[in-house]
């Protein structure tokens, strides 16, 4: 297709497919504590040597957003000239899996307050 | 030994500091009461030799500079405690011995207090009658003829400890009700602060956004004291409010003239016994006596609050109760692989109750439900509060009844779960609402068991609550009636 123009479209069985790429980036943010509690993330330490009480969800512990992360993912949406919310509300994915120790994950789903 | 664990908690701490009762005398006499009441069923764990050296070391080092000096004070068993074994009541955390202290706790033991164990409850504080527990049901001090009455619930170890004289005051918690009602079935003062108050950090997790610690105590005084002790900010928990601290105690009053109290005619419901109707109106005119002013009110989605609480509440349940997984601490069944470890831990782990509502909020969560059920619950839940913001524009305290009955009977209830939730009408829109609310004891019905009745104020407006409760306590002059029937 290198002279043709590319117009998105590809021909399917059943009819055109319109193709649609997103990407899913992740960037680990250069902050010396994780991002709910104030475990160290530095980097090849010893095993279970930077776990909290919170990443090990015993009962009763609480999640707090570590603040330079949230400044560093305003500047980084400021580099891409991305609009910044001033609203953010956080929601839970719930599963069972052995890597998950509260068994959810803090996730973003909708901003309804 | 009897007379040192009728004072009140004010009383018992002015006679610590000023040496006229040791703290070991003090802890002493609860140790002896607490030993001969092992029928009420009121404790889960014991830390009576514990108590004893720490009331000595703070007679030996003469540690009396904290407000709650010498205290002798057992918690409910959701407050995690450094080296004392934890359990929400539940057989599923059995063996769970914390490395750390919840915060509220940490601070009575900051101020002086010293711990005799931790208290039965509802298992993880999902229950009003204090059935649900995994160590067995609690029994109130009170009795009617020769039956056995639930203390209330979920804080019913609480109650009944507070009631029957086994420790000077506790703390709770209040996710749907569990601090004022079992409070009104066992005729002592219970306050479930605002949202945000005190910290929710180191107690085990019912619904997350309806939690909050508080106070129960012999009178009004002590409630103000105790709150005092446990408040204020915390960094470690994202919903703590961060508001300048008062004085609760200092600032307690009964100069209520002038104040606008609202009665909402939505509290009075259908089968509501005649004699908490009754109270109800005494309680007005006691209000009118000590110069309030009483308006007439409407909180028009009161009749959603029950249904909204039981889609929120489980919903925040079912994701918080995830993590007993038999993995990191507590009890763990065994299974073929991963998943059949997880399933076998939480059939045998948990209790009736418990998994009923880890199913019910799992079904309002999952995708297709999500918006029919949880979404629309929020949006009830707001205009739950939104009632509350319009009244509290033109009035300063609401009165309404803190339970529409008095304390049933052991089982009675057990196996009929919205009549049981039923019990909690008035009590929990204020959670849904964020709001803080006091119960106070108000009087008896036919068969001498103790009624209360609520204040409810404005967000962060405590003292107002507390201070029409003092007015409101001089006016009813209630006495405990509790014998000592199973010593």
């Amino acid at each position: 297709m290198a002279d043709n123009k590319f117009d998105y479209y590809l021909d399917g069985k059943t009819g055109k497919w319109e193709v649609i790429i997103g990407l899913e980036v992740h960037a680990q943010v250069t902050s010396r504590a994780k991002l709910f509690s104030g475990s160290s993330t530095k980097f090849g330490s010893d095993p279970n040597t930077q776990v909290s009480l919170v990443d090990a969800a015993m009962p009763g512990m609480l999640p707090v957003i570590n603040k330079f992360c949230i400044e560093q993912a305003v500047k980084t949406g400021l580099g891409l000239k991305a609009k910044i919310n001033t609203f953010s509300k956080f929601d839970r994915k719930n599963y069972f899996k052995p890597i998950f120790h509260k068994d959810y994950q803090i996730s973003h789903l909708n901003f309804l307050s | 030994m009897g007379e040192i664990t009728k004072l009140t908690l004010v009383n018992l701490v002015s006679k610590i500091k000023s040496k006229e009762i040791s703290a070991l005398d003090a802890c002493s006499d609860y140790v002896s009461r607490i030993v001969k009441s092992k029928k009420l069923n009121t404790f889960v764990t014991e830390t009576l030799e514990q108590a004893i050296s720490s009331a000595k070391k703070i007679d030996d080092n003469n540690l009396k500079e904290g407000i709650l000096s010498g205290a002798p004070i057992a918690v409910k068993d959701l407050f995690c405690t450094i080296n004392v074994e934890t359990t929400a009541s539940s057989k599923i955390l059995k063996g769970f011995v914390p490395t750390y202290e919840s915060t509220v706790t940490s601070k009575l033991w900051e101020r002086g207090a010293v711990l005799l164990g931790k208290l039965n409850c509802d298992e993880f504080a999902m229950g009003s009658s204090n059935e649900t527990s995994a160590f067995g049901n609690v029994i109130n001090p009170y009795k009617v003829n020769d039956e056995n009455i639930v203390p209330g619930g979920s804080s019913g170890g609480c109650s009944a400890a507070v009631a029957a004289d086994l420790t000077v005051a506790t703390v709770g918690t209040d996710t749907g009700g569990s601090i004022r009602q079992p409070a009104a079935f066992t005729g002592i003062v219970g306050l479930k602060p605002t949202y945000g108050r005190c910290s929710r950090w180191g107690i085990v997790a019912f619904a997350s956004s309806l939690d909050q610690a508080g106070p129960m105590t012999k009178n009004v005084s002590d409630c103000a004291l105790m709150l005092d002790a446990i408040s204020g900010f915390d960094e470690k928990d994202s919903t703590s409010a961060n508001t300048k601290k008062e004085e609760f105690l200092k600032n307690l009053n009964r100069n209520i003239k002038g104040l606008k109290i609202g009665i909402p005619k939505e509290y009075i419901v259908d089968d509501m016994p005649k004699e908490i109707q009754d109270l109800w109106d005494k309680g007005i005119s006691w209000m009118k006596e000590s110069g309030a002013i009483i308006k007439y009110i409407s909180l028009p989605h009161t009749k959603y609050a029950l249904p909204t609480y039981y889609i929120i509440a489980p919903a925040e349940a079912s994701s918080n109760l995830a993590r007993y997984d038999g993995v990191r601490y507590g009890f763990r069944a065994s299974g073929k692989d991963l998943n059949e470890m997880y399933e076998n831990t939480r059939s045998l782990g948990f209790g009736n109750e418990v998994k009923r509502r880890i199913m019910i909020g799992t079904y309002v969560l999952s995708s297709g439900y999500y918006d029919a059920y949880y979404l629309k619950a929020q949006q009830v839940r707001r205009l739950i509060k939104n009632d509350f913001d319009l009244v509290f524009k033109d009035v300063d305290a609401i009165l309404t009844p803190t339970a529409p009955s008095s304390a049933f009977k052991i089982g009675e209830k057990k196996d009929d779960p919205i009549s049981m939730y039923l019990n909690d009408v008035f009590t929990v829109p204020i959670n849904l609402a964020g709001l803080p609310a006091i119960s106070i004891p108000a009087g008896f019905d036919q068969s001498g068991l103790p009624l209360g009745l609520q204040i409810i104020g404005k967000p962060f407006d405590e003292q107002t609550v507390l201070n029409s409760a003092y007015a409101l306590e001089e006016k009813i002059g209630f006495k405990s009636q509790v014998k000592d029937w199973w010593m």
